[in-house]
């Protein structure tokens, strides 16, 4: 099986002027296209910065990291920000929509920046929108909507653009029970289709949805749990 | 993409209604003070450029030297321009200019006394791109008498009827053919006259005028290349060709020296050694066309280059104080910013494409800013140009230069107004802003911190400037000159011979009338007619100018003797004349020192007195120039060409009343002569029209700068205390009371305000007293200003932020935590 994310003995340490914090510690992880993994472990474990990295983000200080099969540790904002570009797509606990577009012009958004024609972004926003059940709130502003269906327009908005890898970050964090259902049954849907997905949680239940749960504590990869038999 | 831009700007902008008209307000007032301001500077900067053959002009002038004195004209003989046209290659053509004024009649109840009358060789019209609008350029200067009307001035005379044939009287003896219409001159001509002359009418003139002239003694006949009373321009092919000019001036000089030497010698006279052609050493210069406005060479100080470069400084910093407030207000709303560039980032976003979302941000601000900026213009305009005595022409405002300054402008304000918020929010780290761990205390707002500073440093610098500027204004008009000088009219009449005395005693028996003078010079208003003289004490040679008063005048103005006559009733009788002290030292005379006679005219005259200097001229050269006063019994002898009669009015006499009854005895004895009039301390105050200018400029700037710059602390405030809105409700919570947490708050703005007044207040000190150095009669620069300056500045900032401040420490503490 091919893999998407491979990280070898990668390391970030944060330099202040009075401490040094080593947030991650040798890390070395393997992750299938395909595959669903969540991330576990206690606040301050260094599972935020471990998305950060594998996310395009930031740049670890030490170590390898290879993001289909390119080993990008060197690259710069620029580089970095050219391959996340319509690969990788983002959840986030806090939704993070732009206040100032509507539903439909935020889901727009990843498109723009990968010059896609006006008549192809019209076909593709409203087709995700349906599928995510927010198309009758096109062009409402996020904050007429409610928590669940900000999310799954954030959802909308990760998954427009076809990326291989969605990264979530405590996608349900700020979400009821019956909305983080809603949510997590869509990301499921999303890996049955081929999408890769990392999640970060603190729910185990959330968890349960994964293939794999990477527990970290203090930096360091302390258990991978194989939940089942994960095929493609 | 950029319409998703515009849309997130328009949207940005209408969700913050108060930000966006606090930054577009500002930025607008900022604009539109620089563009008022730079429409007078590029006005300025035009002069004379309209002319399509501006470049290749020179104008000729000359400095030459008397005893000590070093005197510069732009007065030439009428050979000037000839000879040189003729002898020299590279001239393509030349044009002489004579000045008249006098008074223009077309019918009784037409009849003005004009000062802008010029005459000028028909060149003139080939040279000078002035349109001929009615009537043959190519004939209109060619006879003599022959005029050409501006189009004001044709309607003042014959309103709508045709002008051309029409006769205009001139001074009552000369006929002038009215040969059709001109422009108006534009106001950025340094060239403006109300009628246009053929130059050859000139002689017909001085003919009238000079009674028994000898053909030799007319202008137009002083062939000679020396100095005498034309202006002179030169068309010429390239540059070097003007600047060769001089040279062959003083070439021509020389042999024509050697011409009348060799004639001498001939004839057995015996030859003079002497320096050139006058004996005084002329030095002749061009200056381009181009340069005259501004006064290059000390000529032509009709505008003020030093005041213009202040003014342009001024509209930078306006300018600068506005952007800074949009760059500070922009930033300081970063917090709520930085979601969109993390988003945006995680979107696919390069901060290459964020740059150029943020600068079309700015762009939009910009365009609406400069668009309210020139509804302010169109507003503020008249007022403006009313307030600083400025005459520009309405289409100047269309005139590819002012379009090409507002575009300048413009692309000005988006590249720097969008610059720093550019650079700054593009930069923000995804990872940090939507995790919430953003904050907006950092290296930005040390910039900010930095760019308030800024904005009060100057806003107090400003502040001390103006109250100074102010004060050395209201010395000048209150320094003692030595002559009373107020409550004083001065009333002009003409050539009355003997009505003079009737004329008199009726005007002072006007009600409010308290005594009268005579002089035949406008005092603060025209210029004075020199003469030269050798002295017979110390040998040396000496400028003098004189005047002609009447008895009543030294009285009058209350000038003191320092040495009076021996017998008082000498004086007034003729070949006596009075000086004064700074003509007594020059002529190297001890006052008590009786019968000296120094030769003025053909013959000696005798110094009866001297008396104590009085400042007849302008204040800014501190140095009072000899005078000689020729005080005469029978005022009659001097009323020629007529003069002043001076009027010390009553404190509560009515001025209104007074001018009617004086206009109608005026006219009884004068009925051709317009009626003129002027008040004696308004023409003073004449002499500091600069300052004027500058004090009433500054006090706009400095309360623009002020505004500006609370606008942007309020914007400042309000965000700090949104930023710090978590950290007041828990103080709060832990027993903080309002006061504390307003001074909390307030006491970061009052330290950014004190060293705001450490980096304001030395350089005001400095420009000021830079600029007073100027001033031989100045204020001094008390410290009590600098300190009321401060305090001022301190107290609006504490104003300012004052609101914020308070509201923020008022607010319930359990919202704000709530929140977080």
């Amino acid at each position: 099986m091919e893999n998407i994310i491979k990280t070898k003995d990668l390391q970030k340490v944060y330099t202040t002027e009075e401490v040094e914090t080593t947030a991650l510690n040798s890390i070395n992880i393997e992750i299938k296209k395909g595959e669903f993994v969540a991330i576990m472990g206690p606040s301050g474990c260094g599972k935020s910065t471990l998305m950060n990295i594998v996310g395009l983000l930031d740049n670890p200080s030490h170590g390898e990291y290879h993001f289909l099969d390119q080993e990008i540790s060197k690259y710069t904002e620029w580089q970095r920000a050219k391959l996340r570009k319509g690969n990788i797509g983002f959840v986030f606990q806090s939704f993070n929509l732009i206040d100032e577009l509507t539903v439909f012009e935020n889901v727009e958004l990843p498109l723009l920046y990968l010059n896609v024609s006006s008549d192809e972004r019209q076909k593709k926003v409203e087709e995700v929108l349906q599928r995510m059940d927010i198309m009758h709130r096109r062009n409402h502003f996020p904050q007429q909507l409610s928590g669940g269906q900000q999310q799954r327009v954030a959802i909308a908005r990760a998954v427009v653009a076809s990326p291989q890898l969605i990264l979530a970050d405590e996608p349900t964090g700020n979400l009821d029970s019956a909305n983080s259902e809603e949510v997590m049954n869509l990301l499921t849907q999303l890996n049955q289709g081929g999408t890769t997905i990392v999640m970060v949680t603190h729910s185990p239940h959330d968890a349960n949805y994964s293939h794999r749960i990477i527990n970290l504590f203090d930096g360091k990869v302390v258990t991978e749990n194989i939940k089942e038999k994960f095929h493609v | 993409m950029i319409q998703n831009y515009l849309k997130i700007a328009l949207r940005q902008l209408w969700r913050n209604k108060v930000y966006s008209l606090l930054n577009i307000t500002g930025l607008a007032l900022g604009l539109a003070v620089s563009l008022l301001i730079l429409l007078f500077v590029s006005h300025e900067f035009s002069f004379d450029r309209f002319h399509s053959k501006a470049d290749k002009i020179y104008r000729v002038w000359a400095k030459f030297q008397f005893g000590q004195e070093t005197i510069q004209t732009t007065a030439m003989s009428a050979g000037v321009g000839t000879q040189v046209m003729e002898n020299m290659t590279g001239i393509k053509n030349m044009v002489r200019i004579a000045n008249q004024n006098g008074v223009m009649k077309s019918d009784e109840n037409h009849v003005f006394d004009e000062n802008k009358i010029m005459l000028a060789d028909p060149s003139f019209l080939e040279m000078f791109d002035f349109k001929v609008l009615k009537g043959n350029p190519k004939t209109a200067l060619e006879a003599p008498m022959s005029i050409l009307l501006t189009e004001k001035t044709a309607e003042k005379y014959f309103g709508t009827q045709d002008v051309i044939g029409k006769i205009l009287t001139f001074d009552q003896k000369l006929t002038f053919t009215v040969a059709g219409v001109v422009q108006n001159p534009p106001s950025n001509s340094t060239f403006q006259f109300d009628f246009l002359g053929s130059l050859l009418s000139l002689t017909e003139i001085e003919r009238v005028k000079w009674k028994k002239v000898k053909e030799e003694q007319l202008t137009l006949n002083h062939n000679k290349v020396s100095l005498g009373s034309l202006q002179t321009y030169f068309l010429v092919d390239a540059e070097k060709d003007g600047l060769a000019i001089p040279q062959k001036i003083q070439d021509l000089v020389q042999s024509e020296i050697k011409r009348s030497n060799e004639e001498k010698i001939k004839a057995g006279k015996k030859v003079e050694e002497r320096a050139n052609g006058d004996g005084r050493g002329d030095e002749f210069m061009v200056q381009p066309l181009t340069d005259i406005h501004l006064g290059a060479n000390g000529l032509g100080a009709s505008a003020n280059a030093q005041y213009i470069y202040i003014f342009l400084s001024i509209a930078l910093i306006i300018l600068v104080l506005a952007l800074i407030n949009y760059m500070s207000l922009t930033t300081a709303r970063a917090t709520q910013r930085a979601k969109e560039v993390g988003v945006r980032k995680v979107a696919g976003a390069t901060q290459r494409k964020l740059i150029f979302q943020f600068y079309m941000e700015s762009t939009l601000f910009a365009f609406f800013s400069f668009a309210l900026a020139l509804f302010f213009v169109e507003m503020l305009r008249i007022a403006f140009f009313e307030t600083l005595n400025l005459k520009i022409d309405a289409s100047f405002l269309a005139s590819p230069l002012f379009v090409s300054v507002i575009i300048g402008l413009f692309i000005f304000t988006v590249i720097l107004s969008g610059s720093y918020p550019a650079l700054l929010l593009s930069k923000f780290s995804p990872i940090a802003v939507l995790k919430g761990k953003f904050s907006n205390r950092g290296g930005s707002h040390r910039v900010r911190q930095t760019f308030t500073v800024f904005q009060f440093a100057v806003s107090i610098a400003l502040i001390v400037c103006s109250l100074l500027v102010q004060r050395q204004l209201n010395y000048l008009r209150s320094v003692d000159i030595g002559m009373e000088k107020s409550q004083v009219l001065a009333l002009n009449f003409g050539n009355l011979k003997e009505k003079y005395q009737p004329f008199k005693q009726e005007i002072k028996q006007l009600a409010g009338v308290e005594e009268t003078a005579f002089s035949n010079f406008a005092l603060f208003k025209d210029g004075y007619n020199a003469v030269f003289a050798k002295s017979p004490e110390n040998q040396k040679e000496v400028m003098l100018l004189f005047t002609n008063v009447d008895e009543s005048f030294l009285p009058f103005f209350g000038l003191e003797w320092v040495s009076e006559p021996l017998d008082k009733n000498n004086v007034g009788n003729s070949q006596t004349i009075i000086i004064n002290e700074s003509a007594a030292k020059e002529l190297g005379m001890s006052a008590d020192k009786k019968g000296v006679k120094l030769a003025l005219g053909s013959e000696g005259d005798e110094v009866l007195g001297v008396v104590k200097d009085y400042k007849f001229d302008d204040l800014h050269t501190g140095k009072i120039n000899p005078l000689v006063i020729f005080i005469t019994k029978d005022t009659l002898k001097n009323m020629d060409k007529g003069g002043y009669l001076y009027l010390r009015l009553h404190a509560k006499a009515d001025i209104s009343e007074f001018i009617e009854k004086s206009e109608k005895i005026s006219r009884k004895y004068a009925p051709e002569r317009p009626f003129s009039y002027y008040f004696l301390d308004e023409a003073f105050e004449g002499y500091f029209k600069a300052e004027t200018r500058l004090s009433k400029m500054l006090s706009a700037f400095t309360i623009f700068a002020i505004f500006i710059s609370c606008l942007g602390l309020f914007g400042l405030a309000t965000f700090t205390a949104e930023n710090r809105i978590k950290e007041i409700g828990i103080r709060k919570v832990l027993g903080a009371s309002i006061l504390q947490i307003t001074t909390l708050l307030s006491k970061d703005f009052v330290k950014l305000v004190l060293w705001a007044n450490v980096i304001g207040l030395p350089i005001a000190y400095y420009l000021i007293d830079k600029w007073l150095a100027d001033f031989t009669y100045k204020t001094t620069i008390s410290w009590w200003i600098f300190g009321i300056s401060g305090i001022s500045a301190m107290l609006i900032a504490l104003l300012t932020v004052s609101w914020q401040s308070i509201k923020a420490a008022v607010a319930n503490p359990v919202k704000s935590l709530r929140s977080e």
